[in-house]
């Protein structure tokens, strides 16, 4: 097996624990919205997740270095450190790691203040939307880098960034506006 | 490229990487309710010896490598401001690495949890200086055609 | 005595931080400097990082021996000032490049 080989297999790895950890994520979180409470083991169950979207991230990040510093040593002159596709990618993994950072700031102490209680209660309704906004980010931040990776394209940097924050922001209106759909609901329940 | 002067060039790289992933570690870490003071610890001592690791090797491979040979093929080249800017901002705020790690070290270690909020920001500070030293590092080797 | 050695080397690393930021400026304005850097530390980069550790060094060491206030207030304070220090710091030698590569 040579070095290209085990990069894009590890690639591969972190890029798949960091999709399917957000997807699992937002899907189980928006089961804990209906259901109207969080207990420890659901909160303890996100955390885990959590922990391997972080495994994920790093892993993504040394491979995807581990290509660049192959490509500088064996063809600097493709080209390949200046596509705007990948710097692209490099801005969205970065986004990727701050909202991960804002999440265990702020969204995670929010909910674990709430095990136990309903959370249509004022006090969680009123910080719902960081959690429901980082959860929107992460999840298009996530694809959007598989997507990209995956895609051969010769789009700019300019429409890349133009249609991922598009997706970002209908991503976050949509996603509180059924994150508070989902809680109004659990308190008729 | 001698085989010692590519694996200093990696290695720099990859222990560069590793520094920032440890004081990330120390972000998350810091912002848990139950901080644990071990994972900290921990976490702050990989970071401040990877960092002193890239420190190294990355001075090395700039002293004897890259101002004879590179330099003058990126000044030539199309992109000459990514040494004229880029790596010369790089290397003289990657100087001040080592010192923000070895304080959140001692801070962690010394400080008994006491100074918490100061050391998130430092190590904030440490992850930014990190991401933008790496990418700026990108932009050289880039520049390299 | 814990305090003491965090508060003491806290200090050194601000003025530390502040010297690389002057002596990479002056260096660039007055090469005289640069060549005195190269002469005795075989690469300007080298001299800048042994002066920086050095004085980090030393300072920390001035500062154990000299009283120093041992409330936590003042750790805190110096803390944050290396913060600062580290970001406008960043930002000027940035700055400078930019003015020199650019606009000079």
């Amino acid at each position: 097996m040579n070095w290209q080989t085990f990069l894009v297999i590890a690639h591969i790895i972190g890029t798949s624990l960091g999709v399917g950890g957000v997807t699992l994520s937002d899907l189980y979180f928006f089961k804990i919205l209906k259901r109207g409470k969080i207990s420890e083991d659901t909160l303890g169950l996100l955390k885990t997740i959590s922990f391997a979207i972080w495994i994920g991230l790093i892993i993504l990040t040394l491979s995807g270095f581990g290509f660049l510093i192959l490509l500088r040593l064996t063809k600097p002159e493709l080209g390949v450190l200046y596509s705007p596709k990948l710097w692209a990618k490099l801005g969205i993994v970065a986004i990727v790691l701050f909202n991960g950072l804002i999440m265990h700031w702020k969204v995670f102490p929010l909910l674990e203040s709430n095990v136990g209680k309903s959370l249509n209660s004022p006090e969680f309704s009123k910080k719902a939307w960081m959690a429901f906004t980082t959860g929107a980010v992460s999840f298009v931040s996530w694809y959007s880098a598989l997507i990209l990776g995956a895609w051969r394209t010769d789009f700019s940097f300019l429409t890349i960034s133009t249609a991922y924050l598009t997706l970002v922001a209908g991503a976050i209106i949509i996603i509180n506006i059924v994150g508070y759909y989902l809680i109004k609901k659990s308190a008729k329940i | 490229m001698s085989s010692l002067l590519q694996n200093a060039l990696i290695w720099h790289i990859l222990l560069g990487l590793f520094g920032i992933c440890f004081f990330v570690a120390v972000l998350v870490g810091l912002t848990r309710a139950n901080k644990s003071q071990k994972f900290l610890k921990i976490s702050s001592l990989f970071g401040l010896l990877s960092f002193i690791g890239s420190w190294i090797t990355g001075g090395y491979y700039y002293v004897v490598h890259y101002g004879n040979v590179v330099k003058p093929i990126i000044k030539e080249g199309a992109y000459p401001w990514a040494h004229n800017i880029l790596m010369e901002s790089k290397e003289h705020i990657f100087l001040f690495i080592p010192f923000l790690s070895a304080i959140v070290f001692l801070a962690i270690w010394l400080g008994k949890g006491r100074f918490n909020k100061p050391v998130g920001a430092l190590s904030f500070l440490i992850v930014i200086f990190g991401i933008a030293i790496a990418l700026m590092g990108m932009a050289v080797s880039g520049a390299v055609r | 005595m814990k305090s003491k050695i965090l508060h003491s080397f806290i200090i050194g690393a601000v003025i530390a931080v502040v010297f690389i930021v002057a002596i990479t400026i002056a260096a660039e304005l007055m090469l005289p400097l640069k060549d005195f850097l190269k002469i005795n530390f075989y690469h300007h980069w080298i001299g800048k990082g042994v002066a920086a550790l050095g004085i980090f060094v030393i300072i920390g060491v001035l500062c154990l021996i000299f009283p120093l206030g041992k409330k936590d207030y003042w750790i805190n304070f110096w803390i944050w000032m290396l913060v600062i220090a580290a970001a406008i710091g960043s930002l000027a030698i940035t700055g400078f490049f930019i003015y020199e590569a650019l606009i000079k």
